[in-house]
C-alpha cells in the first residue's frame, strides 16, 4: 500500500523506491563520507566568529563540536526513532551520521567557545583571540 | 483508493511567495500514519497547517534572528518552507494532530474508525 507518490509518477512501489533512491543520492552529492550534509553558514564581527548550522530534529547530546588547528568541526548522529510496528513508506530524511568542517577566518580562543541549539539551528560563537581582533592605533 | 497522501507540486508553482520543499518522511502504523517534515528555524508560532479540499498544507516560516556579523560563507537558504499532500480517504482529517520540536514537524494522521481492522466475534 503506497502512501505517498507524486502526481506525475506512475503508481506502485517500484517507482516509489526509485524516487526515494534518487532523492537520497541527490543529497549525498559533494560529500565523500556522509549522506547528510547540513547547511553551514559562517559570520564574523570584530569580536567573534559565528557558525550557524541547520540540524533539525536532533538531540543536544548527539551533536559534537570540536576545534583543531583553526578548523571547526560539527558532527553528530541522527538516530532512527524506536519504531515498533511502524513501516516506512517514504524516506527523504537522512538518518545517520554527518560531519562538517570549516576553516575559521581568524584565530579564536578555544576556551571561550559557546553553543546554543534552538528550533533545530545550532549556533556556535567563537570569540576571537586578542591578537586577532582589529586594533586602533593612536597617532601620537 | 490505496493512495494515502499524494504530493501536489502544481500548487507550489503558482504561489507568489517563494518556498522550498523540505525533506519529509512518512511511516505507517496499524491505526494511522506519521509524517515528519524538516523545518529548521521554524517554531510553533511560524507553523501553519491546514486541510482544504482534502489537501494537507504545511507552511513553516522561519523565526528570523539576524546574526551580528558579516556573512563570509553561506549555504542556508532564506526561503520559508511549504509542502502539500493529498489525503487518502482513509484518514480522519478532524483528528490530525501536530507538534514541532527542534525544527522537526511531526504530524499524526489517524485512520477513520470505519477503515480500521476489526474483529468480528462469532456468537
Amino acid at each position: 500500500m503506497a502512501v505517498v507518490g507524486s502526481l506525475d509518477e506512475p503508481e506502485g512501489r517500484p517507482q516509489l523506491a526509485l524516487r526515494v533512491a534518487f532523492l537520497v543520492r541527490r543529497r549525498t552529492r559533494g560529500t565523500a563520507f556522509s549522506g547528510w550534509s547540513p547547511a553551514l553558514d559562517l559570520y564574523q564581527n570584530n569580536d567573534n566568529v559565528i557558525a550557524v548550522a541547520e540540524l533539525p530534529g536532533m538531540r543536544r547530546e548527539d551533536i559534537q563540536i570540536s576545534l583543531h588547528d583553526g578548523t571547526l568541526t560539527i558532527s553528530g548522529e541522527r538516530k532512527r526513532e524506536s519504531s515498533n510496528g511502524e513501516k516506512a513508506e517514504r524516506t527523504e530524511r537522512y538518518i545517520g551520521t554527518f560531519r562538517r568542517s570549516i576553516t575559521l577566518p581568524a584565530r579564536v580562543d578555544a576556551n571561550k567557545v559557546t553553543a546554543t541549539y534552538r528550533d533545530g539551528i545550532l549556533t556556535v560563537t567563537l570569540p576571537k583571540a586578542e591578537e586577532a581582533k582589529p586594533k586602533q592605533i593612536q597617532v601620537s | 483508493m490505496n493512495k494515502l497522501v499524494r504530493e501536489n507540486r502544481v500548487t507550489d508553482q503558482v504561489q507568489a511567495e517563494q518556498f522550498v520543499a523540505p525533506p519529509a518522511s512518512v511511516s505507517e502504523a496499524g491505526d494511522g500514519y506519521t509524517l515528519e517534515i524538516e523545518m529548521p528555524g521554524v517554531n510553533k508560532q511560524g507553523l501553519d497547517i491546514s486541510v482544504e479540499n482534502n489537501e494537507l498544507t504545511i507552511v513553516g516560516r522561519r523565526s528570523w534572528s539576524p546574526v551580528e556579523g558579516m556573512p563570509i560563507h553561506r549555504e542556508s537558504r532564506p526561503e520559508n518552507f511549504r509542502r502539500t499532500f493529498e489525503l487518502d480517504p482513509s484518514i480522519d482529517a478532524n483528528k490530525i494532530s501536530a507538534k514541532i520540536d527542534q525544527g522537526l514537524v511531526s504530524l499524526t494522521l489517524p485512520k477513520a474508525e470505519h477503515v480500521k481492522p476489526r474483529r468480528i466475534t462469532v456468537s
